[in-house]
């Protein structure tokens, strides 16, 4: 009923007499403002309410429903595995998507407030906020190290999945930085997949010979924070003996620095990439992805969960990888690899038992395998041997098998200062406003403040 | 009523305003209008008008002004302005990282701690030189757009509406228009090679000693359709009768300006001038989606780093402690500016 037909007369309209009277309206406009008002306030409070009655609802029908926050750019894989998952019958699976923009905002938000859900996807390691060692003191994270998936972790990835000897992480899906490359382009000038630095060099040499940009390179700000420099320095960082696994626990100890170890020779390294013009044109502008789709880039340095954005540009079956060549022999270069982003469950959650038996299901062998297809992800977890990587990553899956890996650097940091260090001094290295010594004692630095 | 609805435009308003609240057959209104001098004599009032409205019932009790409809006002402001300020002003005091279910009274440690950031005194410089070029840039051509497009023209209605569109446009958007329009081989460097000025080609937002310039291209560009309207409005406010007079006094185009124009323009001056200083020194959106306030540290702003320390590294309570202190320097800015402005405007 509308405010008109329930003050109307029926035999028709009384001009004055029988309107709604001012202060009535008056009173209704007040209420209404008011609920609207408090609706606002109380959103979050209401969102939560309708989180919980939905999980009740389906708890009546004997069914749990698993609320999971997650990174849109892990939803596909995720939504995918949910899928199968929920005909399995053990659960329902709520995904909430938070962008990768704003997960290292969000997420810690989340889970102060006590709303992140009954699981969520955080980043191993330390150095982010949304790090199991940020986030584990807190006890924010139900402890998983008694559950089976745990013996699947290998020896190197367990480290970064632990805080204080407990396991509080699965690593759905792992990840190693490569080097993309268009097969057609290097066909063009003669070029095969090069196995050693001066190789790698020489293969650069011909692509800028015959025109082309044989690194795509934005080194902006503005195209992923600035991280792109990450996945040139680390895996020219990862044959060196900063490298080892020993050197981040002399880090740890206070026994070693930045500035007295590989870095300095991978900097270098990185500094002649850039001076014989290797990368593209005024990377700290920006660098259009048009020139990979243009065929004017021949190589893109990425984590493997580039694999979209590569084969977007260069096509995917003109798509190749390999690991970049970091050392002046073959059999000693190595793979820069670790876990991606993995899953955890909350202290919070109403449904523990099911969440368990959800995050042991998606480290099985076919849930690996399909997380990892969608998200372009590499098997970590032993004996879960994705088939579909293998199609793209003939060059890199012998690394991870023979253990020939250094671990992301940044998962071994105490903070977030240290990696940012990293990436504003790569750019001050290239506009000529640091050096390598300046930019590494900047490094060290922001590591004591975090130690 | 009629009476005092007769004494002028206040009044007429005012009635109009009353007949609009009254319940005729409940409601009695009775109101008092002084004229500006009468006013003034009898009670010094500086505004010159005094205006007393009671309202009352047939009952005969004076009708009390109908607080309950500030309530929804009152509680989106509390909850959404008041109760997080005074949260972050609480939070600059302690050393929460935006995680922790605890937060440790640390006193003034923060506010000192950014006298020691390597990076504050560059992004204060930044900032400081981001405040005085819009200012000045954005008013400057909003003035000289508001007085072109203030004349007859067919066309202004057209042109106006061309100017002040991309004011309405999110200002990410505009900074992904110009970091398309900067790229190497974008449509700048591409226009400038077409008119054989290829020379002039360059990594625009990459050289670190330039990128604030050109960063501050698209600020200023996006937002002098702001300025022009506010001016726009202020000329709406000259009376043509004065700019007649002064034309048959034989006053040109110069001293008509100078003289009538400029100093009658002195409140949407003040406006404009507060609102950009303001702008300035709160420049946040353009900076952190253009260049990230890189290369290096090149264009990092004072609101670049503090979300950086709060967001990213985890440093809640030094972020918010850099919050408050630039919002203390904002206020004290904006005071002053005001008060010179707006004596300014009673001098003339």
């Amino acid at each position: 009923m509308t405010l008109s037909e329930r003050t109307e007369p029926p035999g028709g309209s009384d001009d004055g007499a029988h309107r709604i009277s001012r202060r009535r309206f008056t009173q209704l406009l007040g209420v209404g403002l008011g609920s609207a008002a408090m609706a606002e306030v109380l959103a979050p409070v209401a969102g939560a309410s309708t989180r919980l009655g939905s999980g009740l609802g389906l708890a009546r029908a004997g069914k749990p429903t698993l609320d999971i926050s997650v990174q849109t750019s892990d939803e596909p894989a995720l939504a995918a595995l949910a899928k199968v998952y929920e005909k399995t019958g053990a659960a329902n699976l709520k995904l909430a998507g938070i962008s990768d923009e704003d997960w290292d905002v969000v997420l810690p938000r989340l889970f102060a407030a006590g709303t992140v859900g009954d699981m969520a996807l955080v980043q191993p390691g330390g150095g982010t906020p949304v790090a199991i060692e940020t986030l584990a003191p807190y006890g924010y994270l139900l402890d998983l190290s008694d559950q089976p998936f745990v013996k699947k972790i290998p020896k190197s990835v367990l480290p970064v999945c632990s805080v204080g000897g407990k396991v509080y992480m699965a690593p759905v899906t792992g990840g190693a930085m490569v080097v993309f490359y268009n097969k057609a382009l290097f066909k063009k000038v003669g070029a095969t997949v090069p196995t050693t630095w001066p190789q790698f060099l020489a293969v650069c040499a011909k692509l800028k010979a015959a025109g082309k940009i044989p690194i795509w390179f934005d080194a902006s700000n503005a195209s992923n924070g600035g991280v792109n420099s990450l996945f040139i320095t680390y895996p020219l960082v990862s044959a060196t003996s900063a490298g080892l696994p020993s050197f981040a626990a002399n880090m740890k100890k206070g026994k070693a620095t930045f500035a007295n170890s590989g870095w300095v020779q991978a900097l270098r390294n990185y500094l002649l990439l850039y001076n014989e013009g290797y990368y593209s044109p005024n990377p700290l502008g920006g660098a259009p992805l048009s020139q990979l789709a243009n065929n004017d880039a021949a190589m893109y340095c990425f984590v493997s969960q580039g694999l979209a954005t590569a084969a977007a540009g260069f096509g995917m079956a003109n798509t190749g990888a390999f690991v970049m060549p970091n050392a002046n022999t073959a059999s000693k270069v190595v793979a820069n690899a670790g876990s991606g982003a993995g899953y955890v469950v909350t202290a919070t959650t109403k449904n523990p038992k099911a969440a368990k038996a959800l995050i042991n299901y998606m480290c099985t062998m076919n849930s690996v395998a399909l997380y990892d297809r969608i998200d372009g992800g590499l098997p970590l977890l032993q004996a879960s041997g994705g088939a579909v990587p293998q199609l793209f990553y003939p060059n890199v899956i012998p690394f991870l098998k023979a253990g020939r890996t250094a671990t992301y650097f940044d998962q071994q940091w105490p903070n977030a200062q240290v990696r940012s260090a990293l990436t504003v001094g790569c750019q001050e290295l290239l506009s000529g406003q640091s050096t390598i010594p300046d930019v590494l004692d900047a490094m060290d630095t922001a590591y004591r403040e975090g130690a | 009523l009629r009476d005092a609805a007769a004494t002028g435009g206040v009044a007429q308003s005012l009635a109009i305003f009353v007949r609009a609240l009254r319940a005729p057959e409940r409601l009695e209104v009775d109101m008092v209008v002084s004229l500006p001098a009468e006013n003034k004599a009898a009670n010094g009032d500086k505004r010159g008008v005094a205006l007393s409205l009671k309202r009352r019932s047939r009952g005969g009790g004076a009708l009390r002004p109908p607080w309950i409809l500030l309530l929804p006002a009152a509680v989106l402001y509390l909850g959404i302005v008041l109760y997080p300020a005074g949260r972050d002003i609480y939070e600059s005091f302690t050393n929460w990282n935006g995680i922790s279910p605890t937060q440790h009274f640390v006193g003034f440690e923060n506010f000192i701690s950014i006298y020691n950031d390597p990076v504050i005194r560059t992004a204060v410089v930044n900032t400081v030189i981001i405040a005085v070029v819009v200012t000045v840039m954005q008013n400057g051509i909003g003035l000289l757009a508001a007085l072109a497009l203030h004349r007859k023209l067919k066309t202004r209605g057209v042109l106006r509406a061309i100017i002040f569109l991309p004011a309405i446009v999110n200002p990410v958007v505009i900074a992904y228009i110009w970091q398309f329009i900067y790229a190497t081989g974008g449509p700048l460097d591409n226009t400038l090679q077409s008119f054989h000025l290829g020379f002039l080609t360059q990594d625009w937002l990459g050289n670190p000693h330039e990128a604030l310039a050109f960063a501050l291209v698209p600020m200023v560009w996006q937002n002098i359709g702001y300025s022009m309207i506010i001016f726009l409005a202020g000329l709406e406010g000259i009376p043509p009768s004065v700019m007649e007079a002064a034309s048959l006094d034989g006053a040109g185009g110069s001293k008509r300006f100078w003289h009538i124009t400029w100093p009658l323009l002195a409140p949407a001056l003040t406006i404009n001038a507060v609102l950009t200083v303001i702008g300035g020194l709160n420049a946040f959106t353009m900076i952190f989606a253009l260049t990230g306030g890189g290369p290096g540290n090149a264009t990092q702003t004072v609101t670049t780093l503090l979300f950086q320390n709060a967001f990213t590294f985890g440093r809640y309570g030094y972020g918010t402690a850099m919050a408050c202190a630039l919002s203390i320097v904002v206020a004290a800015i904006a005071f002053v500016q005001v008060k010179y402005l707006r004596g300014r405007e009673l001098a003339t």
